[in-house]
């Protein structure tokens, strides 16, 4: 068990810089997953944390020490890679084995952690096979294996599970989730799926463009996005953003003409805002209720229904944005036809010019 | 892979093949065919096509009279030298080239392929008195270098090229297992890389074998001649009268080359790597 720490940790290849200036705290027996768009910096990060990419500026610690200039097989980290990487000529045991044999380790102990790590992936019966021998789920797990095996004090996976089909990716995730609350160890796991992230991490840091955007746990990203990005991430379908004018503000209350022409009022921080800005307001596409419920009713043009049966997604538009609803399957909505929708004002996010949240009352925790 | 569907096309494909391999193969088999003739029946005026009573005595005696034992000795351990040599020095600068990031790589390649531009012929007019300056010429050892000095350019091409195609994330897993950077190479790289090693080694091998000049130009001494030159100077004159032996002498020169071809084609079909990745 072991904390990881990134004290501004900046990467520049050549010129560029790819990752800029970035603090994390990861506590120790933690699961944490670094979500982003593609490009971002998650892998460069973590290949930052394993050793295999120089830092270019600030420091990494593992375990209270600095490992920034540590070779990648001295920090106490075990890697699995999207790729699973695993030793085409080795058969399973050998895969599992080598980095034990390489460290010097007697004879007994090798086998005896192999063994173990087997039992756990269940892998004793393709132990005398080669990895293009097995399916993928397979080939992941025996990339599982050759990390445990070495007893690492931080796992790091990088997209592991991108390779596999959606049924086994489900699988996986479950058995990843399992592994990590068998063996308690920190656990870094980068991903594009937010589904991924947000079932399996016990902590969500948010990347963008080299930056951290937040970090948080699952359930507050997606109830308090600090800004326009992190709540347009998180959450499937995507937040629905429509375009708001404040008519009136103060400290406690915010009035907002909608594009429909409807002004509301919410109970938020307008402490900072003037009549006459531009913001925008984000609500959840779960969160908009088929017909009357709701504080805030809005009348939805619906072109696309898409029925799913247990839940039907509901395109509509509002004077020319896009708003999708998410609904149970019960209701029936008519296409091509004006439907009247509402939502709850708590439910609401609001986001200034520079993306940034704006502090919205709610009743409900966050 | 393009399936032949109608027999118009699978007939056209087989006419093309025979005739290809009737002007490949029809020397080599005359002169095999002349290998096994006595030489009543290879000096007749109608010439047979099949041996009428297959004959073994050229084949002895190529063997037994004159130095060609000794000379088969004198190429296998020069061609087996340069081609190990060559393939162990070609894996490591090819390696370096495909995995590692320094200063004065793109300079250095460039350098070693220019080599290559170099006619053989050339290379030897250089080659010739730096032997002779370290006094290596006329040894097996000068030798067995020069033959390098003509491989290397190409077999550290060919190698890099197999490298760059083995994945990094393989050779960080090891990284990351702990191994140096000799071991990677050694108990991950190479084994993986075998179809290319052996790919290199073989053709120093057979650039070795089948040299003349410059077995020709940097030995000297009868007991230090290889097989080539041996072969030219017993056969290819005005006096020689022995067609028999020559062609059976012949095959036995060639004899190794078939037969590693055929014990080691295996090799050369990839699929090691298949299951390293996705
Ligand atoms: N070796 C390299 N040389 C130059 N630029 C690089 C290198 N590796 C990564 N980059 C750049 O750094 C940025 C971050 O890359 P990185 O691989 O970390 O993204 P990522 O978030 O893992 O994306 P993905 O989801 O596609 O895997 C990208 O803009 C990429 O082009
Ligand atoms: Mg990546």
């Amino acid at each position: 068990m072991a904390d990881v720490k990134l004290d501004h940790v900046v990467k520049r290849f050549g010129q560029m810089e790819t990752i800029h200036g970035v603090d994390l705290d990861i506590e120790s027996g933690s699961f944490v997953v670094f979500v982003g768009p593609s490009g971002c910096g998650k892998s460069t990060l973590l290949r930052m944390i394993a050793g295999l990419e120089e830092v270019t500026e600030g420091d990494v610690y593992i375990d209270g020490a600095c490992v920034t200039e540590a070779k990648a097989s001295a920090r106490g980290i075990g890697m699995v890679f999207q790729s699973y990487a695993l030793y085409p000529h080795m058969s399973v045991r050998e895969n599992m084995s080598f980095g034990l044999e390489v460290a010097g380790e007697p004879k007994e102990v090798i086998e005896k952690r192999v063994a173990e790590a087997a039992e756990i992936l269940k892998l004793g019966d393709l132990l005398d096979r080669k990895p293009r021998q097995l399916s993928g789920g397979q080939r992941q797990r025996v990339a599982i294996g050759r990390t445990i095996v070495r007893q690492p004090k931080v796992f790091l996976f990088d997209e592991p599970l991108s390779n596999l089909d959606a049924e086994l990716r489900v699988q996986m995730r479950i058995e990843i989730t399992r592994l990590h609350e068998r063996l308690g160890n920190t656990m870094i796991y980068v991903t594009h799926d937010q589904v991924e992230a947000m079932t399996m991490a016990d902590k969500i840091v948010v990347l963008r463009e080299g930056r951290v955007e937040q970090v948080g746990t699952p359930l507050s990203l997606y109830h308090a996005p600090q800004n326009r990005f992190v709540a347009g991430f998180i959450g499937s379908p995507k937040m629905n953003f429509l375009p708001v004018t404040v008519k009136a503000a103060s400290a406690g209350s915010v009035t907002l003409a909608l594009i429909d022409g409807q002004e509301i009022a919410l109970a938020a921080d307008g402490a900072a805002l003037r009549p006459g800005q531009k913001l925008e307001l984000g609500i959840r596409p779960e969160h908009l209720i088929v017909g009357k419920g709701g504080d805030v009713e809005i009348s939805l043009h619906c072109d696309v229904v898409e029925e799913l049966g247990g839940t039907t997604y509901v395109y509509g538009d509002l004077s020319g944005h896009q708003v999708i609803v998410e609904s149970d399957g019960e209701t029936t909505i008519e296409k091509g036809k004006a439907s009247l929708f509402s939502f709850k004002k708590e439910r609401v996010h609001l986001f200034d010019e520079n993306e940034q949240a704006i502090a919205v009352e709610r009743r409900v925790a966050a | 892979m393009f399936e032949l569907r109608t027999w118009k096309e699978k007939l056209g494909f087989f006419a093309l093949l025979a005739v290809i391999a009737f002007f490949l193969f029809f020397p080599v088999y005359w002169a095999l065919s002349s290998a096994f003739k006595a030489n009543g029946e290879l000096y007749r005026m109608d010439p047979t096509f099949v041996p009428h009573q297959p004959y073994l005595g050229h084949f002895v005696s190529a063997l037994t009279e004159g130095p060609l034992m000794l000379q088969l000795g004198n190429s296998l351990v020069t061609s087996t030298a340069s081609a190990l040599l060559n393939a162990v020095l070609a894996a490591f600068a090819g390696y370096s080239f495909a995995k590692f990031d320094y200063p004065v790589k793109k300079p250095l390649m460039l350098l070693i392929l220019s080599a290559q531009m170099f006619p053989f012929g050339v290379l030897l007019i250089s080659i010739y008195p730096m032997l002779q300056s370290v006094g290596l010429l006329d040894t097996r050892v000068g030798l067995t270098i020069s033959y390098i000095v003509f491989a290397l350019p190409v077999s550290t091409y060919m190698m890099y090229s197999y490298f760059k195609q083995v994945p990094n994330e393989l050779i960080e897993a090891a990284r990351v297992d702990g191994a140096s950077n000799f071991k990677i190479f050694r108990r991950i790289v190479m084994p993986i890389s075998l179809p290319a090693f052996i790919t290199v080694a073989l053709y120093a091998f057979m650039w070795s074998w089948n040299d003349l000049l410059y077995s020709m130009t940097l030995i000297t001494s009868d007991d230090k001649r290889t097989v080539g030159p041996g072969l030219l100077l017993r056969y290819i004159n005005e006096n020689n009268a022995d067609w028999g032996g020559a062609m059976a002498a012949s095959f036995i020169v060639a004899a190794p080359i078939i037969l590693i071809f055929a014990v080691l084609q295996k090799q050369f079909i990839g699929g090691v790597t298949s299951g390293a990745v996705k």
